[in-house]
């Protein structure tokens, strides 16, 4: 469709004109423009708007009625007796269609040379909840909203301070979404601001679905299995990125915000450890990490112990596998593929089912097919408790997309493990720690402080020191302050 | 420069896709195998080899993992084919924790059986050299083997257990290799033998060299063990006279005590010396301090005081001192240095190397010197 771009000379016109021209061509005739003629001793006025976009009530109650209660028809009286501030005047109709979608009411007077608009937006948001993928037990339990008003109001409720410097870029063509850039100008790491200011700047896309989506036209490496932004929908955790010195990213009609640069090991931390006792918050580190590294390596182990290390199996666990494995019609790798499949498939229909549905679904799945499997002879019980403690440490991952990353990692270190053995599982190993070495985030090595080897930040990175040890922010991140406080004279 | 990357990496690629393959070894589903625990050896008149093949094998119908194959062969290598002709399973040694010589190879040596073992990487270091007195056959058929899968577990652990226990000289592998091979110090390993269906560990083998010459019982190995390692957590039973401790037992039994008293030393601890101290005579001295606690004694005696106490140190160290010169004497008797006296002879003698021969020439006539204290930390309260 041909739209027209009459200029400056198209004010003054008709008030039908105008009427006629919005709905027909810049509205595609939508039912929703609503529109009121008000006449005021000789002298026309048009009122019009997106009846879903405003506030109707407040439309009524200080335009139509202020518009028709005039005594005089002029801009000027329409201004000073309307309670809003930011009215604005326009003159062409793309600017006036454009208005009327942000939620603004455009009053014309005829044979006036240009209309006002007036802001009464609608927004409908989702109320703060409770954080659902990334939910804490111990500390702040809300969750950012979809509104970046919202977002921004948590933040910087979070953050009181002057220099919480927010830059706002708008990205997509078509549809341009709102993208703040975030972070406290006193301690960020200003190559990395400008990094990420660069990036964004540079980004051409017609639209972005979400900050996750953003993320990924932004991100070092697409190729990298490993996620390189951390995406978080916790305000406490986004805030405390910031106070870190890193850069955080928000998206307008986004739950979730993205923090970078950030190391492999931010991947496993949560805010929780640090609200936690020092010891506690060490020892679920930890644990985590245990976990993935578990995850990763038992299947694989197992396909290789059976397939061609018969020698390391304990003498004590030797017959008993053997007696299991002597059912089973696969060779081990085989097994190991079908039983992770089978758990990714009740893991992925758990997920995608309504919440009621999938427990009954997880408890059908795991426990039905996991013993009928069994006794069918289809895998071997030792097996079955691997996988199910591996897919189970794959979940304590506190980033659902490492914890995503992981368990894919698994597939193909099981093949390896069976065609190779432990030569395949150590071929594997390499490849990835070589993989994790080079990958950067935001220019920022992600492999810190294992590699580069910055012994500084071990206080908050495996383990979680007491606040006595650990004053100072990560070193790895650059910080413009790296004291956090003063270490305490004790 | 992209362009060439990408080549370089599908080179890369390409060449690890061809070569690691070959560093991995043929494929060994558990399954499938014949995992072996134990080995026997005898050999028979017409010297051919009878092996004694023990071994687990997974069959899901049957509880009882355990199976004894019997073959002869000219080496171990061909024992072991032998043996797998009679089985479905592919039989294999990776899992191999007791090896045990019969009579007739313990007595002409084991050495030759046990290089062939050295030399598959596959095979641990970590398992156990055993002899028998009978036929390997006999013992390794022994039904009852407690709850152990198989006989060749179990005598894994019998000998284990006493290893731990500091009852015994350990003889893994590795251990008796080095002292085979080691001029100056000679391997000692359990001898199995059976009793009422059930194995189990009488003596230690003296071994010269790599053959069988003679035996300690587990009463004597205790003085060997002694001189030759430390022990951490050692129990020694002790029979004593009563006569020189007459006036300090008179106090409760009055005139009637016996002759003899046992006392039992728990928790004992050793350091022991031996120093070459005339080189040409080649008469040792041997530094023997021990320390313990007394947890048993059969005659009531107030060892609070220091008198007593002193007295029963004396006479420990006395009875010790006796068994000590009758362990070497005995190992002196079958020439069979257990004890490791050469390896000092041949730390002071510099240039030449002593051989096995020379070295079997002097051992019989060394003169050894015993010093032997020993300190009784505790001894409980009795009141």
């Amino acid at each position: 469709m041909k739209r027209r771009f009459r200029q400056s000379s198209y004010f003054p016109c008709k008030i039908e004109t105008l009427q006629q021209d919005l709905f027909t061509d810049f509205f595609n005739s939508s039912p929703d423009l609503a529109s009121k003629t008000v006449n005021v001793e000789g002298q026309k006025a048009l009122i019009i708007y997106m009846d879903y976009l405003v506030r109707e009530e407040e439309v009524y109650n200080h335009i139509t009625s202020k518009v028709q209660g005039a005594k005089q028809l002029d801009y000027q009286t329409i201004e000073s007796e309307v309670p809003v501030t930011d009215i604005m005047e326009l003159k062409t109709l793309n600017e006036i269609g454009g208005a009327l979608i942000e939620g603004y009411v455009c009053v014309y007077i005829e044979k006036e040379k240009h209309c006002i608009v007036i802001p009464v937006p609608r927004i409908d948001q989702r109320k703060p909840a409770k954080a659902e993928t990334e939910s804490l037990i111990f500390g702040p339990q809300i969750s950012f909203s979809d509104s970046i008003d919202v977002n921004m109001n948590f933040i910087h409720k979070r953050l009181d301070t002057k220099t919480l410097t927010a830059e706002k870029f708008i990205i997509g063509d078509k549809i341009p979404s709102e993208v703040r850039l975030i972070y406290l100008s006193d301690i960020a790491n200003d190559e990395a601001v400008q990094e990420m200011r660069s990036r964004l700047n540079s980004l051409q896309v017609d639209d972005v679905l979400d900050s996750s989506a953003l993320t990924q036209y932004v991100e070092d490496n697409s190729y990298s299995i490993f996620p390189q932004f951390l995406v978080t929908e916790l305000p406490d955790r986004f805030c405390y990125s910031l106070k870190e010195g890193r850069v955080g990213l928000l998206v307008d009609k986004s739950p979730t915000a993205v923090i970078a640069p950030v190391s492999f090991l931010s991947f496993f931390q949560t805010t929780e450890d640090i609200y936690t006792r020092w010891n506690m918050g060490s020892f679920i580190r930890l644990m985590r990490l245990v976990g993935m590294f578990l995850s990763i390596i038992l299947t694989p182990l197992y396909v290789a112990a059976l397939t061609y290390h018969y020698e390391i199996i304990p003498d004590a666990l030797l017959v008993s596998l053997g007696h299991s494995r002597s059912r089973v019609p696969f060779p081990p790798l085989l097994e190991a593929l079908i039983l992770e499949f089978l758990i990714e498939l009740i893991r992925e229909a758990g997920a995608r089912l309504p919440t009621k549905v999938g427990q009954t679904m997880g408890i059908v799945g795991g426990i039905v097919v996991g013993q009928a499997v069994v006794q069918a002879g289809f895998t071997s019980n030792i097996l079955i408790i691997i996988v199910a403690l591996s897919a189970l440490a794959s979940f304590t991952a506190p980033s659902y997309l490492m914890g995503s990353a992981i368990r894919i990692l698994r597939f193909p270190l099981i093949i390896l493990a069976g065609f190779w053995g432990f030569i395949g599982i150590m071929f594997s190993f390499a490849f990835i720690s070589i993989h994790l070495i080079r990958q950067r985030s935001l220019n920022f090595p992600y492999f810190v402080p294992i590699y580069p080897f910055q012994p500084r930040d071990f206080d908050n990175s495996f383990i979680r020191l007491p606040f006595l040890w650990s004053y100072k922010r990560a070193y790895s991140n650059r910080p413009k302050k790296i004291r956090r406080f003063k270490k305490p004279n004790r | 420069m992209q362009n060439n990357r990408k080549i370089t990496l599908l080179i890369v690629g390409l060449l690890s896709m061809m070569i690691i393959p070959s560093c991995s070894h043929s494929k060994d589903v558990i399954e499938k195998l014949g995992v072996v625990s134990a080995y026997g050896f005898d050999q028979n008149e017409e010297q051919v080899l009878e092996g004694t093949t023990v071994l687990y094998q997974f069959n899901p119908d049957i509880t009882n993992a355990s199976q004894i194959i019997h073959s002869t062969g000219s080496t171990f290598n061909m024992v072991r084919s032998n043996a797998n002709k009679k089985s479905g399973y592919k039989i294999v040694n990776g899992k191999l924790q007791t090896l045990l010589f019969g009579p007739t190879i313990a007595k002409k040596g084991v050495f030759p059986y046990l290089d062939t073992i050295e030399r598959d990487a596959a095979i641990s270091d970590m398992l156990y050299v055993t002899i028998s007195e009978e036929p390997a056959r006999d013992i390794l058929s022994a039904s009852n083997y407690e709850e152990a899968p198989n006989i060749g577990v179990y005598l894994n652990r019998l000998v284990d257990t006493a290893v731990l226990d500091e009852k015994i000289v350990s003889s893994k592998f590795h251990e008796f290799m080095r002292d085979y091979l080691q001029v100056g110090r000679e391997p000692l390993v359990p001898i199995i033998s059976i009793k009422q269906n059930k194995a189990a560990i009488e003596e230690v083998g003296i071994m010269q060299g790599d053959s069988h010459v003679g035996s300690f019982s587990m009463k004597e190995i205790f003085f060997v063990r002694l001189l030759r390692e430390e022990f951490n957590e050692g129990r020694l039973d002790l029979e004593l006279e009563t006569k020189p401790f007459q006036d300090y037992i008179k106090e409760y039994q009055g005139d009637n005590r016996e002759d003899k008293m046992f006392i039992v030393i728990d928790q004992l601890q050793n350091n022991s010396k031996i120093n070459l101290t005339n080189v040409d005579h080649l008469t040792y001295e041997v530094d023997v301090s021990i320390h313990g606690r007394i947890v048993e004694m059969s005659q009531r005696m107030n060892l609070d005081k220091a008198a007593p106490l002193r007295k029963l140190e004396e006479e420990i160290d006395k009875k010790i001192k006796k068994n000590l010169e009758a362990v070497v004497k005995k190992a002196q008797q079958v020439n069979a240095d257990v004890f490791g006296f050469g390896v000092k002879y041949n730390n002071r003698t510099r240039g030449e190397e002593l051989t096995r021969e020379q070295w079997q020439d002097l051992f019989p006539n060394i003169e050894v010197d015993f010093n032997v204290s020993t300190e009784i930390k505790r001894f409980g309260i009795v009141q």
